[in-house]
């Protein structure tokens, strides 16, 4: 596995917000990976009013795939997401992958749950899902309407919460899962909700899949800086099932940044 | 069942195969896990005494099946905070810290920090293949004096490992002066320096440029390095241990170090994507010694010294 010069062959603005990138890697990418699965990607040059400092790798899940292109969505969340934003067509990209674990397509009458930019993975579970003649159900939450990623492509049912009330539900999207009873729960999005969800599921007797986010220095299972508990979030994940982070002592309470630092969630 | 049992610096271990610092060693959680899997002692990943980020990715690239370039820019979260979240005395398989500084006195400081914290034993690394200003890896590595300069500092506060380069003209000469400045052990090799360029890109595949080369690859390389230091340490009446480094994906490939006179071996890239077969390495040695009706590991070591030009 190796960094794969990539051309960005398409900006798709299809999302409401945020932007969706089309890069067709110079080989590979012929085969379809597992929803879930993500890239490492990088700037190789910077963009024109950006420093050398934006070319790092950096995770990202795969948001859709047609043979020999893979789609990614990009929100604007520091220096290296603002310079891919401002990429223009033809430029080129360096991206390893597809990378981990995603999600089995076991389920029959799944939930999906998604939180903020966690959408995107999501997205191309439920067309998979739908593609195989499964209706997904989907709950899209975040702050406010304009941080709802790719709504209106989401086969099936969608639902919706905003912490502001701007558009459907106002509250936490978790506060949409009581009632329903899925035969599995996938997830994406912020820890926080990831939490609620797999304390939800277990309750339920619901199993759950959920796409977590780690600092990933390496992306290929070398390092071990992205562990939760005896896990490699790269390797082992980054789809987790319940089983795997029902006894957990990190989930939800420890993340590590540049060089391993220990940061604690907020209790 | 083969006796895989040895003594390393004072350290007791129920086999020879250890884990290698910078891989799969990062927390805690992973660190048990492969404890778990069934090595003989874990190195841990090079500490400093100030928190280091890493380099910018990508920081690692596969440039042949199983050969990886890497420079991850020994991230690490500093002597304080290591020392906060790692346990150096308990646990049934020795952890054995790495550290990493660019002064001898850096040295002398975190050797004091983990000797104080436990640590029955160190490894000092003196050859990071992708230094950059200022970061004296490669420079020590290259000179005889320095790395004995580098170990008498550690040495004093604990027995030390010094971990060799292969980027070097004679690395007997360097394992002699680190055996005479008082050094418990050395192990050889760490990665070859070592560089990819991308052609559609037109600039090196890692963020750092430079890296170090670990994988298959390098089996020959370390061999032959472990050979000359085991050599050059004998010729000049040391006994110190040499720890074979480089390339190893099998007990097979264990056992070719052993009898080029290794103590023990590290194994790293070959663990990648499968941390549990650090514990199956270990199982194919012991399986190998079986099938050669060898009962201890002394009854072949250093077998093929004899074959030495």
């Amino acid at each position: 596995m190796r960094p794969v010069a990539a051309k960005l062959t398409e900006i798709d603005n299809r999302t409401s917000v945020g932007h969706s990138l089309w890069l067709t890697p110079c080989s590979g990418w012929e085969e379809q990976p597992e929803p879930g699965q993500f890239v490492m990607v990088a700037l190789p040059h910077p963009p024109a009013g950006f420093g050398r400092e934006v070319c790092d790798a950096v995770p990202m899940s795969v948001a859709g795939w047609e043979p020999g292109r893979l789609r990614l969505t990009i929100k604007d969340l520091g220096p290296t997401s603002a310079a891919l934003l401002a990429c223009r067509p033809g430029d080129m990209l360096a991206v390893t992958g597809p990378l981990g674990h995603g999600f089995s397509l076991d389920a029959r009458q799944p939930l999906l749950m998604g939180g903020g930019v966690g959408a995107p993975p999501l997205l191309f579970l439920a067309q998979q899902l739908a593609a195989s003649g499964i209706d997904p159900v989907t709950l899209l939450g975040g702050t406010t309407v304009d941080e709802i990623f790719h709504r209106e492509e989401f086969p099936g049912i969608v639902e919706i919460a905003t912490d502001d009330g701007s558009a459907g539900h106002h509250g936490f999207v978790t506060e949409l899962l009581d009632g329903r009873s899925p035969d599995l729960l996938y997830s994406c999005g912020p820890e926080p909700m990831l939490v609620k969800g797999l304390e939800w599921a277990l309750a339920n007797g619901i199993r759950a899949e959920l796409c977590l986010e780690r600092y990933m220095p390496c992306g290929v299972g070398l390092c071990g800086v992205c562990t939760i508990d005896r896990q490699l979030v790269c390797q082992d994940g980054p789809v987790l099932g319940s089983e795997q982070l029902e006894h957990s002592a990190e989930f939800g309470k420890v993340v590590r940044e540049a060089g391993g630092v220990v940061r604690h969630a907020p209790a | 069942m083969a006796d895989m049992r040895v003594e390393l610096a004072g350290l007791k271990l129920a086999n020879p195969v250890l884990l290698a610092s910078g891989i799969l060693d990062s927390t805690p959680g992973i660190l048990a896990r492969m404890a778990d899997s069934g090595a003989g002692a874990l190195v841990t990943k090079s500490i400093s005494l100030e928190p280091r980020p890493g380099y910018a990715g990508p920081t690692v690239a596969e440039v042949a099946p199983g050969t990886w370039l890497n420079a991850m820019g020994l991230p690490n979260p500093g002597l304080a905070e290591f020392l906060d979240e790692f346990d150096l005395q308990g646990g049934l398989v020795p952890v054995i810290p790495n550290l990493v500084a660019d002064t001898p006195e850096d040295f002398g400081k975190l050797a004091a920090g983990v000797a104080g914290a436990g640590a029955k034993l160190a490894e000092i690394n003196l050859s990071c293949p992708h230094p950059r200003a200022g970061w004296s890896g490669l420079l020590t590595a290259q000179d005889p004096a320095a790395a004995a300069t580098a170990t008498a500092a550690a040495a004093a506060h604990l027995p030390v490992i010094a971990k060799l380069s292969p980027d070097v003209a004679d690395i007997g000469a360097i394992a002699v002066a680190c055996a005479e400045a008082g050094a418990a052990a050395v192990s050889a090799i760490n990665t070859m320096p070592a560089l990819d360029i991308d052609t559609e890109l037109e600039r090196p595949v890692l963020g750092n440029a430079f890296g170090g080369l670990s994988g298959p690859a390098l089996l020959p390389i370390g061999l032959r390095c472990v050979l000359k230091a085991v050599r050059a340490l004998r010729d000049a009446g040391h006994a110190m241990p040499v720890i074979g480094i480089g390339g190893i994906s099998s007990g097979d490939d264990a056992a070719k170090y052993i009898l080029c006179g290794a103590q023990a071996v590290q194994v790293g890239t070959s663990l990648g994507g499968n941390p549990e077969r650090l514990g199956e390495i270990a199982a194919e040695l012991g399986g190998w010694m079986e099938r050669k009706g060898y009962a201890t590991l002394d009854a072949f070591r250093g077998n093929a010294l004899e074959w030495l030009p």
